[in-house]
């Protein structure tokens, strides 16, 4: 036989055993056994009431033979259905399924995987870009020893081109190899849980591919930096900061504090007082709008105290 | 006839279904999807791309992915 199908027939028959080993077990049915024998009792007294000819007894027993059914049905009406799930999800994937999803992916993707010793089937994408950023290829990293969980796939970037402001972020929808899958999360756990291959990694490919903006670690119009608004050069989110006034970005060497109310403002957002040249946000500025901290502001309305001390004199002569 | 339908769209669904005999793959899709756009899905059938009036045969494995799926962040990032 090919040596290529063997390998993924290999590959999936240990694929299959570690799922068959890490899927949930089926959840205990508790029947209502009490309930049963309390009905098998009852019909056998309707029976025997008829055989005798007691007709009340009969219709009596009947009534109450009818409640008892009818509370067994609402009991195993639940359990049918949730032993019906159970069944449907553990029967999906077999071992064939998962040889097929193994060629499927060898065929769609560029790379296929799977390691042994740390128990990955991984999958690697063509370079993705999104709105002109180019963010390179990605390996997406499945755990197959947890494939109950949807947490356990991790989304390596092999080429990284990581936001300028934040270097764990590789993709605006991956922070520190951890996608957010956001409207993928379902469908992603709904196919891990029944052991579909193909189908998680085209989910999580399809995720990559979409940007959905204003729900990103980084938004890509701020990929490459967020200017300064003061300055024009690229702000790092963790040395700069934002103009309390506007919420202008700023970098660590531009905004001023407020003489005032110590707030960090813009340059547009404040002005210099002429006295003393400290900087007033627009908000403390002097009554009339000028540009004049509280300090100088005051000094200007106070009398020099030598005039006072004159004045004070004349009016009281010897 | 016994088919495998799969719709990796919001919950995602799958489970095997009853079919017309001699239905194709667009007929499926605007059964199943009726207010979706087919363009917009990564139409499989047994992992093969499909056309769109491919007889599906019993026993086939019928997927439809959306082409987007928008992710999120899982809490706000630290932003300046």
């Amino acid at each position: 036989m090919d040596t290529i199908v063997m390998r993924w027939l290999r590959t999936a028959a240990k694929l299959y055993a570690q799922w068959a080993r890490s899927r949930p077990r089926l959840c205990s049915i508790q029947l209502p056994t009490d309930l049963w024998e309390e009905v098998q009792i009852l019909a056998r007294q309707v029976a025997q009431s008829q055989q005798h000819g007691w007709q009340l007894a009969a219709d009596r027993q009947s009534q109450e033979l009818l409640v008892k059914l009818e509370s067994l049905q609402a009991i195993v009406a639940p359990l049918l259905v949730k032993l019906r799930a159970q069944i449907t999800l553990r029967s999906i994937a077999g071992l064939a399924d998962i040889y097929r999803d193994l060629l499927a992916l060898a065929a769609e993707f560029p790379g296929v995987d799977y390691d042994l010793n740390s128990q990955t089937v991984s999958v690697i994408t063509e370079p993705i870009q999104l709105a002109g950023v180019l963010l390179g290829p990605f390996q997406i990293r499945l755990d197959v020893s947890h494939m109950a969980s949807d947490q356990e796939y991790r989304v390596v970037a092999l080429q990284p081109n990581p936001a300028n402001t934040n270097n764990r972020v590789t993709h605006p929808h991956v922070n520190d190899q951890a996608l957010c899958a956001g409207d993928g999360v379902r469908a992603i756990r709904a196919a891990l849980g029944s052991g579909r291959l193909y189908d998680f990694f085209t989910i999580v490919h399809q995720t990559l591919q979409t940007y959905a903006p204003g729900r990103a670690y980084v938004e890509l119009e701020n990929w490459f930096g967020v200017p300064c608004h003061d300055c024009g050069c690229t702000a790092d989110e963790n040395d700069g900061c934002a103009c309390t006034r506007c919420e202008a970005t700023l970098c660590a060497d531009c905004g001023s504090p407020c003489s005032d109310c110590g707030e960090m403002c813009c340059a547009n957002c404040s002005e210099r007082c002429p006295d003393c040249g400290q900087f007033v946000c627009l908000s403390c500025r002097g009554p009339g709008g000028v540009p004049m901290c509280q300090d100088c502001l005051n000094h200007q309305f106070d009398p020099p105290e030598e005039n006072h001390a004159a004045e004070t004199m004349e009016n009281f002569p010897d | 006839m016994k088919i495998m339908y799969i719709n990796n769209d919001g919950a995602g669904f799958a489970d095997y279904m009853e079919v017309a005999e001699g239905i194709n793959v667009a007929a499926l899709f605007v059964e199943r999807l009726p207010y979706a756009k087919a363009q917009d899905y990564l139409i499989r059938v047994n992992r093969q791309e499909a056309a769109a009036d491919q007889v599906l045969q019993a026993g086939d494995r019928v997927s439809f992915t959306p082409k987007k799926i928008e992710g999120a962040l899982a809490f706000a990032a630290t932003s300046i």
